[in-house]
């Protein structure tokens, strides 16, 4: 059965960089930052304190783009490709490969 | 001139009265007269209140119209724009130029044909020549790291239609005072969708918006050079 599920326990890295979440309860949806300094993130991801963990990595283009003249400048980012390890995660619909100033929905992981 | 138009106004009057008898029999005649025609230089003030709102404009735009027929005007505009900013997101320098060419169109009807007062519709195509550039430009990221680049030098020509609507009046002898109200359509849409737009087009507005409305305010002096001719209508009544 599908259902929008809330995840117990939930761990984040940014690989080679920060750990985002650590051991978190209660999340349904998360905000990963991607890498305005290089064309691919990766990100392990651990929804349960039991199973095994998965790395999910976005490989996309970044484009620059002007919002208003007193907030500058923010990264765009057209997305290539996203791979996934399947240990806890079944499968990964994308649902948007833009990411912009929108508040859009890019991934939806089933676990 | 002055005393040919007491008489019209009174004759229009006795018409108002005659229609009440029967028989009055009216002849419509046109009489020639001729109007004061010009050209009207101006200055619009609310380009240097906008240096208020937004400090990196500087925006400079006098306006020029002429009369040509009762109720028709030749109207124009010049812009010129500076445009430097900087702080700690990006800094930004432009600067270019436009023109606008159209009419405007009395519509007050009821009117002394020589009258000065007006409230009119208007329409204007624009045109702009610019050039921009971003020395640099950073995204910040608490994560990653902030991210630092920079625009080069960009020359771009924009393409408008503007209508508007607007009322202007004699002060002082030959000196006018007047505002409108002002929508401008960009007809290169492409150019506001960039990702890196211009931050002002001279004479249009802001860079990345397809559509912009504006308010001038012109203040203007009258150089009279030329006569206009029209007609007036008469009405003759006879028994």
């Amino acid at each position: 059965m599908v259902r929008d599920s809330v995840l117990p326990s939930l761990t984040i890295f940014a690989i080679d960089n920060d750990t985002l979440l650590a051991r978190q309860a209660g999340y349904r949806g998360v905000q990963l930052p991607l890498n305005g300094l290089a064309d691919s993130s990766r990100f392990y991801l651990k929804a349960t304190s039991t199973s095994g963990a998965d790395t999910i990595t976005f490989r996309y283009k970044r484009v620059p783009h002007f919002i208003s003249a007193g907030c500058g400048f923010v990264n765009y980012f057209n997305i290539d490709t996203i791979f996934s390890t399947y240990n806890e995660i079944d499968s990964v619909v994308i649902n948007s490969t833009q990411v912009t100033t929108d508040n859009a929905t890019t991934l939806t992981l089933f676990f | 001139m002055q005393l040919r138009l007491r008489c019209f106004f009174s004759l229009l009057l006795l018409t108002a009265a005659g229609t009440a008898g029967a028989q009055a029999i009216k002849d419509t005649t046109y009489k020639p007269v001729e109007i004061q025609g010009g050209l009207r230089l101006g200055v619009d003030i609310t380009r240097f209140a906008l240096k208020y709102f937004q400090p990196y404009r500087t925006d400079v735009t006098v306006a020029a119209d002429a009369q040509y027929s009762r109720n028709l005007y030749f109207a124009g505009e010049l812009s010129y724009n500076n445009t430097s900013h900087t702080d700690s997101n990006y800094s930004y320098k432009g600067n270019g130029a436009s023109v606008t060419l159209g009419v405007d169109y009395n519509l007050l009807k009821k009117r002394d044909p020589g009258e000065k007062n007006i409230i009119y519709v208007g329409a204007r195509y624009g045109f702009a020549a610019f050039s921009y550039d971003i020395p640099t430009y950073t995204v910040h990221d608490p994560i990653w790291g902030d991210y630092s680049s920079s625009y080069p030098k960009t020359n771009a020509t924009a393409h408008w239609v503007e209508l508007l609507i607007g009322i202007r009046a004699e002060v002082f002898r030959n000196f006018y005072m007047g505002w409108s109200l002002r929508d401008r359509i960009l007809l290169n849409k492409g150019l506001a969708n960039r990702d890196f737009p211009a931050l002002v087009i001279p004479g249009y507005g802001k860079g990345n918006k397809g559509n912009q409305f504006d308010v001038m305010y012109n203040v203007s002096y009258f150089i009279p050079l030329y006569k206009v001719h029209t007609k007036v209508m008469e009405i003759k009544t006879r028994k």
